[in-house]
């Protein structure tokens, strides 16, 4: 118990907000209508950006809720409420044995990647932002040297791919004029 | 400072309700958005390791796979909206195109 | 905070710009330019040769480039000669399969789902290899689903959707858990790295190699991954098919191959176990199915799915030859992709002629009496069966013939077996469409069936290629 209490004073925020993603996580997963599941997916990246804040990445908590509170949550829930998916007959689903199934393959590897957290020791090679430097510049300044000079190639590529998605969006679901 | 391995549990915990999201149900935009779950909770592996690694990468990183994120969306909802309207449905078990 | 730009050779990527530049300017001409929608297919075509013929003056330049994030050497470039021969063939044959309102964005979006698999092919980092993946795959996305009036499209595309984007969950976790045990997304220091640091059995590394081995083998449709792949050739249209089977692929292999034998190499033991009982089970499961199978894309999707498997086999032996052969994995990739690429586009080709004029899917019996009213398109599949089947004489007997050796060579010799007897095995069903072909009489008369000179020059093309390969392996080991 003392331990827990320890681990718990070195930063609340992070297990107060650990515990409540997770909580929002199974609600979303197991409720029925995907409105709900659609708003306590919200709340859940809520949580995750304060986690990116007890990691002093504030420029990526902002932008976390920018972009997927604020723009891809909004656009799903635009979508339920354009195809009215609140009625009872969507809301039915069979699963069979499948469900129990799938459940055990999951626990299996959280089970991997946990044990695997915690007994490992090794961490990679130290890179040359340390936090004090990170704190000393500014994040988003040192987000953005980095882009705009070792991550040009790919901060170019990120482009076509946003001009890829808008074409596809639009020649899928665009009506026919003709 | 919380360790590391709080931290990456804490992931992974997320990712596996996400991958049990997306096995377990048949609304595909449920499905959809239990990976948007999985990709979130790797975005925060990511920072964390960033963090713990005194490294910048994780945090571009998560910056290009948001990009990623949003152009998917884009697409699939694109595509989950014409099937309703062929179909009044978006429960995957309908789709049966797949015979043998 | 000074940026210092790192070092920018536009020679390098010349290629990749002028698929971005010809993307673009075929989405503007069929916006503004309405006469010249006739001709956008060529235009797109013309656009993979400037590109090809780019690759090859860039050939050996031998260079990282944009901070390591591409490297270009001949590894690569081979790749992307097969990738853009593919575009090429796929714009030619379907230069006028689309409708006059879609043709523009059609065919941009094949430059640009190019355009990422090049990226995925050249890139000497996880998160560009990343970055690819996804242009490429949200392209077949959209190709797939394109044609709304087929419901059959719109579920292959949905369920490639799902399955793909749970796919990319994974790998990118994979991506992430290999950046932190390693600190860096660069496979050159990732390599580094681990040659200097004994990691294996570390329990993380274990688990980036598991989650890094999903997201590829869904990719590149390794049994147990690969539920989606009969599914999406059967639902997608037949040319969107055929570039799904083969370009797409080269990409994957040629970055499954450039993290796992050159990244990975020093953790060889911890992932080749799995991998070879995956290799397994992909062959034996692969031909098995394909031949139970009745509607001919799905017999040909399992057909790639074991073809995928004998891939893996020279990924398998990569890290093994490093030392006493070094050429020969990679090479034997090469090769085995390129031929790959060429008969199945031939087949899906000329399955997709038929289609068209049917309208509607065909199964193996439906080719009865084929060879005697269509004699010249009979000869092009009975080249693509013949060497999808390891025909001596043709490509792809060249292909797996270096494919056992390499294998051999790395010790492998039980795995060899199973490769020769499913080989065998797989004889069988590719006969069988030619004996359908030549030998059974058909139902109900046939039609006339028009191929216009552009796809037929790219079915000449291409079963020329096989021949060739077949007859004269050495062209292409030279260009290695």
């Amino acid at each position: 118990m003392e331990t827990v209490m320890s681990y718990f004073m070195l930063n609340p925020a992070f297990y107060i907000f650990a515990g409540l993603a997770v909580i929002l996580a199974i609600f979303m997963i197991t409720m029925p209508n995907p409105v709900y599941s659609a708003i306590f997916l919200v709340l859940t990246f809520f949580c995750i950006s304060v986690i990116y804040i007890t990691l002093e990445a504030e420029f990526i908590a902002a932008i976390q809720v920018l972009v997927y509170t604020g723009a891809i949550m909004v656009l799903f829930l635009f979508v339920i409420m354009l195809l009215n998916l609140g009625r009872d007959a969507d809301l039915v689903e069979h699963s069979g044995p499948m469900k129990y199934i799938s459940i055990i393959v999951a626990f299996a590897i959280l089970i991997q990647i946990g044990l695997a957290a915690k007994v490992t020791v090794n961490i990679g090679e130290k890179g040359m932002f340390p936090i004090e430097k990170i704190r000393e510049i500014g994040n988003t300044e040192a987000i953005a040297g980095l882009l705009f000079s070792d991550y040009l190639y790919p901060f170019e590529i990120a482009s076509i791919l946003l001009l890829l998605g808008m074409i596809g969006a639009i020649i899928i679901s665009k009506k026919r004029s003709e | 400072m919380v360790p590391l391995s709080h931290y990456l549990i804490f992931t992974a915990i997320l990712f596996t309700l996400g991958v049990i999201g997306v096995l377990t149900r048949r609304n595909a935009i449920v499905v959809f958005m239990s990976i948007e779950l999985m990709l979130n909770s790797v975005n925060l592996s990511m920072v964390t390791f960033a963090r713990f690694l005194n490294s910048m990468d994780g945090q571009i990183a998560v910056f290009l796979v948001m990009t990623v994120a949003a152009a998917e969306v884009a697409v699939g909802l694109a595509l989950i909206v014409a099937i309703y309207r062929k179909k009044e449905t978006i429960n995957i078990d309908e789709m049966h195109i797949m015979q043998g | 905070m000074e940026v210092i730009i790192p070092d920018t050779n536009m020679a390098a990527i010349m290629p990749q710009i002028i698929l971005t530049i010809g993307a673009c300017v075929v989405l503007l001409l069929s916006v503004f330019a309405h006469s010249t929608r006739k001709y956008l297919g060529y235009l797109s075509a013309l656009t993979c040769i400037a590109a090809l013929a780019n690759t090859f003056m860039i050939w050996d330049i031998n260079q990282t480039v944009f901070a390591g994030m591409i490297t270009i050497n001949a590894y690569s470039n081979a790749f992307n000669m097969i990738i853009l021969i593919s575009a090429t063939l796929i714009t030619l044959v379907t230069h006028d399969a689309v409708d006059d309102h879609k043709v523009g964005e059609f065919f941009s979006i094949v430059l640009i789902s190019t355009l990422g698999m090049m990226i995925m092919a050249s890139s000497q980092n996880l998160l560009v290899i990343f970055l690819g993946l996804e242009i490429l795959s949200i392209g077949l996305y959209v190709l797939i689903g394109m044609n709304r009036a087929r419901i059959h499209s719109l579920e292959a595309a949905l369920k490639y959707f799902l399955l793909g984007a749970f796919a990319s969950g994974f790998f990118l976790y994979g991506i992430s858990l290999t950046y932190g045990t390693t600190g860096s997304f660069d496979l050159v220091k990732i390599s580094r790295y681990l040659q200097a640091n004994n990691m294996l059995g570390d329990p993380l590394m274990l688990s980036a190699l598991a989650m890094l081995l999903i997201g590829f083998g869904f990719k590149v449709a390794l049994v147990p991954f690969h539920m989606w792949s009969p599914d999406v050739y059967q639902g997608a249209p037949a040319p969107i098919t055929g570039f799904i089977a083969t370009a797409p692929k080269a990409a994957a292999f040629a970055a499954f191959a450039r993290v796992f034998v050159e990244a990975f190499a020093p953790l060889h033991i911890d992932w080749s176990t799995i991998l070879y009982w995956i290799c397994i089970i992909t062959m034996i499961t692969g031909n098995l199915l394909a031949l139970i199978q009745t509607d001919i894309k799905r017999m040909l999707a399992f057909s790639s799915i074991a073809h995928a498997g004998y891939i893996i086999m020279a990924i398998l032996a990569g890290p093994k030859l490093a030392d006493s052969n070094p050429g020969l994995s990679a090479n034997s990739i090469v090769f085995y992709v390129m031929v790959y690429s060429l008969m199945n586009l031939t087949a899906f080709s000329i399955i997709y002629i038929f289609e068209s004029r049917e309208g509607r899917n065909l199964k193996v019996e439906n080719f009865a009496g084929f060879g005697a009213k269509y004699p010249m398109l009979s000869v092009g599949m009975t080249i693509a069966m013949l060497s999808l089947a390891g025909i001596p004489l043709t490509g792809g007997f060249i292909a797996k013939l270096q494919i056992f050796s390499a294998a051999i060579d790395a010790g492998y010799v039980g795995l060899t077996i199973v490769a020769v007897i499913t080989a065998l095995i797989s004889v069988y069903y590719y006969l069988n469409v030619l004996v359908k072909m030549y030998f059974s009489e058909p139902e109900e008369p046939l039609e006339d069936v028009e191929v216009s000179k552009a796809t037929s020059l790219a079915l000449m093309l291409s079963s020329a290629g096989i021949i060739v390969l077949g007859v004269l392996p050495s062209l292409m080991m030279k260009l290695m």
